[in-house]
């Protein structure tokens, strides 16, 4: 085992910390050898709360994955999540200049250079800079290359993120001697993993419902429209059960994940459970309407805000391939339904690839394996990247993102 | 350390490789981290094995020492300076009798090891110096469980005992009872070697295991037993063709509530298929429900009890159970 073939992924969420180890194999194949997974402690709501428990529960599931791996990883891939993102589009613009009128390669670096030159406020750092579409003369090109034209303008959609978080979060894996190779934002990295190229051609949204946050990519055409992060995920559904039903947290989540439901039915209304089922001391009875109703109003104010956040971009005619739903609150049953009624388009939940064994074909796992698929995309640029002189990780960059 | 923007990167660019360090090292674990903690406690595990090590290594190589060194000088070992153990029937004045110590005989361990192994009665002897002077002997004896009459040279009959590995041994120091309670071995003749001595019995074993597993399931039972008689088993072996152990009682001296037996028959040969179901070495442990069967039948009047067994239900032969089932068979029947 080569430990050039070797490479690692980790998605420190707020409800779980999830560690991959995969192998390269010849053919482009991927066989994940190593994983470690654990409750993630010192994070809520996607926010770093205390940093020393929180690097131990990494090092330990780095730990568990080097050790079911049997080797030791130098480097890994590492997702970013966050109400701190943000995300916007930048453009740039530069007059075609040869005499011919057609675009030269130093028109389209003139423009890219513009684009790219937005200042940040102080403490803000670049996370990616995903390709959007050329625009010559208002027309959509993806290759502007010796195109005849007057006006070539290029746009990125930009991610930036919070400094000191970005800090404390690469000296997480760091404190264990592991490199990150990459951050990657967590909803490009799922995107990466639930859609294909022919649903981005047509459009679609993928949000991914983690335990603290929401995230969400747009895709338009073959290209990221918009990224951005919702402060709300499985856990304030759990929140609510907790004050609503009068529950303690472990049932509430037991309820939720059992008898839950993002949808109200006419058939709940006269359906009850017992939070237990044994009848024992402390067993209760619970209708299930109110169960789906405090669920209900949570997930309905998600893609609510959701909605607006998005606005005009979301239609039917743009994001014909629907909805994508993934992360953990994705098992939430119905979910996809309460997706369909809110945004009113179609919804479905996301499925991780074939090649991901039995058990991480759940939907909680796209993301870090989201994040494995990008380095193994990355690493095949590499050698090209090279040859041209252009530095291999932005190269590993530009394929994922198409730019 | 922030380094400088690399030149295709426009000015002003705040990329996070850039402005964010990397120093990743494998020595600042988390304090509260297992990781960290399984690291200690490995060192720690791995400083007590080694010291373990080589403290066996020391004691190995002390021992070795001392016996050594021992045999080298061979010091006249008096009585008192002997410690005896053993596990059945020879004594610490027999030791020294034997060896010749208390008469002043000067040996050395090995050859007190020599002379003690040279008896059947002894199965392992263990001989060393300890640390206060004194000679300590440990012995294991061999495990009498049958009896024979044996022919001197000079033409008399003497007893000599059987042990569990075929060993045929005079046995010293074993009272009337002993030899009372071991049965005779019928239907093998022993060879003896040229010396005099008699060969080790071949297969002996087999039965050996049988009259323990009866010995410790039915010790009353086991203790009429007056003859076991090897003729018809074959090779030694229960699973063989018409293999079987002929154990014949006491007449006189049988419980007087309990049925009159004179033999039992153990065999498990009938059948192939009855090996899957039976264990050969279990039968004794059986002979407790054939007696209250008999018992409560009153039927103590059948000279022979065979324990032969069906895989059928003799009881009604119109809905025969497959299972294995103890059934007296009546004399008629019998083979």
């Amino acid at each position: 085992m080569s430990p050039s073939n070797i490479i690692a992924a980790i998605d420190i969420g707020t409800s779980k910390t999830i560690v991959l180890i995969g192998e390269v194999q010849a053919g482009r194949r991927l066989n994940i050898i190593g994983m470690g997974e654990l409750p993630t402690r010192g994070m809520r709501k996607g926010e770093i709360t205390d940093l020393p428990t929180l690097k131990s529960v990494v090092h330990d599931a780095i730990h568990a994955a080097e050790e079911s791996a049997g080797i030791q990883v130098p480097s890994a891939y590492l997702s970013l999540s966050g109400y701190h993102l943000s995300g916007q589009r930048s453009t740039g613009v530069a007059t075609v200049s040869a005499a011919n009128g057609r675009v030269s390669m130093n028109d389209i670096n003139r423009a890219v250079q513009e684009a790219k030159g937005r200042q940040l406020q102080e403490g803000r750092v670049f996370i990616h800079h995903i390709k959007q579409p050329y625009f010559l003369d208002g027309e959509m090109r993806t290759n502007p290359l010796s195109m005849a034209g007057q006006r070539l303008e290029a746009s990125f959609w930009a991610i930036d993120a919070d400094e000191s978080y970005v800090r404390e979060l690469i000296h997480i894996p760091s404190g264990y001697g592991l490199r990150v190779s990459d951050l990657i934002v967590s909803s490009m990295a799922s995107g990466a993993m639930v859609v294909d190229e022919p649903m981005k051609t047509h459009g679609v949204l993928v949000v991914d419902i983690g335990g603290g946050t929401t995230d969400y990519v747009l895709y338009r055409k073959g290209y990221v429209i918009c990224t951005g992060v919702l402060p709300i995920g499985g856990e304030h559904i759990t929140n609510d059960l907790c004050l609503g039903l009068r529950v303690n947290e472990t049932n509430a989540e037991k309820i939720k994940r059992e008898f839950g439901s993002a949808i109200v039915s006419p058939e709940d209304a006269n359906h009850t459970i017992w939070m237990h089922g044994d009848k024992s001391i402390g067993d209760r009875k619970l209708y299930v309407q109110s169960i789906n109703q405090i669920i209900n109003a949570r997930v309905d104010e998600l893609f609510t805000i959701l909605r607006r956040k998005l606005g005009q971009r979301l239609n039917r005619q743009d994001v014909a391939a629907g909805v994508v739903i993934t992360g953990g609150t994705a098992q939430l049953r119905n979910i996809d339904h309460a997706a369909a009624q809110t945004l009113g388009i179609d919804a479905l939940i996301g499925k991780n690839p074939d090649w991901a064994t039995e058990d991480l074909t759940k939907p909680q796992y796209s993301t870090v394996l989201g994040l494995l698929q990008y380095a193994l995309n990355g690493r095949d640029r590499e050698p090209s990247s090279r040859k041209s002189g252009s530095i291999p990780i932005v190269d590993a960059f530009l394929k994922l993102f198409r730019i | 350390m922030a380094r400088k923007p690399k030149n295709n990167k426009p000015e002003g660019s705040r990329d996070w490789r850039e402005v964010v360090a990397q120093e990743p090292s494998r020595i600042s674990f988390a304090p509260d981290s297992k990781v960290a903690r399984w690291r200690v406690i490995r060192k720690w595990i791995q400083a007590a094995l080694l010291l373990v090590f080589f403290g066996l290594v020391g004691v190995i190589f002390v021992f070795a020492w001392k016996e050594i060194g021992i045999d080298a000088e061979t010091p006249p070992y008096t009585g008192a300076a002997v410690r005896f153990e053993t596990n059945q029937a020879l004594t610490r004045d027999w030791f020294l009798n034997y060896t010749g110590i208390d008469s002043g005989k000067v040996l050395g361990i090995f050859e007190i090891k020599d002379k003690l192994s040279q008896l059947g009665q002894i199965k392992h002897a263990s001989v060393q110096k300890l640390p206060t002077g004194e000679l300590e002997v440990k012995i294991t004896e061999r495990m009498p469980i049958l009896k024979m009459r044996a022919l001197l040279p000079d033409g008399s009959e003497v007893n000599r005992v059987i042990a569990e590995d075929g060993i045929v041994y005079e046995g010293i120091n074993y009272g009337d009872m002993v030899y009372r309670n071991i049965p005779w071995l019928t239907g093998s003749r022993p060879r003896r070697s040229e010396k005099g001595s008699y060969d080790e019995i071949k297969g002996i074993d087999v039965v050996a295991k049988l009259l323990k597993a009866a010995r410790q399931s039915n010790p009353t039972l086991y203790l009429e037993w007056e003859e076991v008689s090897v003729r018809e088993f074959v090779d030694g072996d229960p699973d063989s063709p018409g293999a079987c152990l002929r154990i014949r009682l006491r007449e006189n001296s049988q419980p007087p509530d309990a049925p009159h037996l004179r033999e039992v028959v153990f065999s498990a040969s009938e059948g192939e298929c009855l090996r899957e179901f039976y264990n050969f070495y279990a039968m004794p442990g059986f002979l407790d429900q054939i007696l209250d069967i008999l018992k409560k039948k009153n039927k103590a009047q059948y000279p022979l009890f065979d324990l032969y067994l069906s895989l059928e239900n003799k009881t009604d032969p119109n809905r025969p159970k497959k299972e294995p089932r103890l059934i007296p068979v009546p004399p008629e029947e019998m083979r």
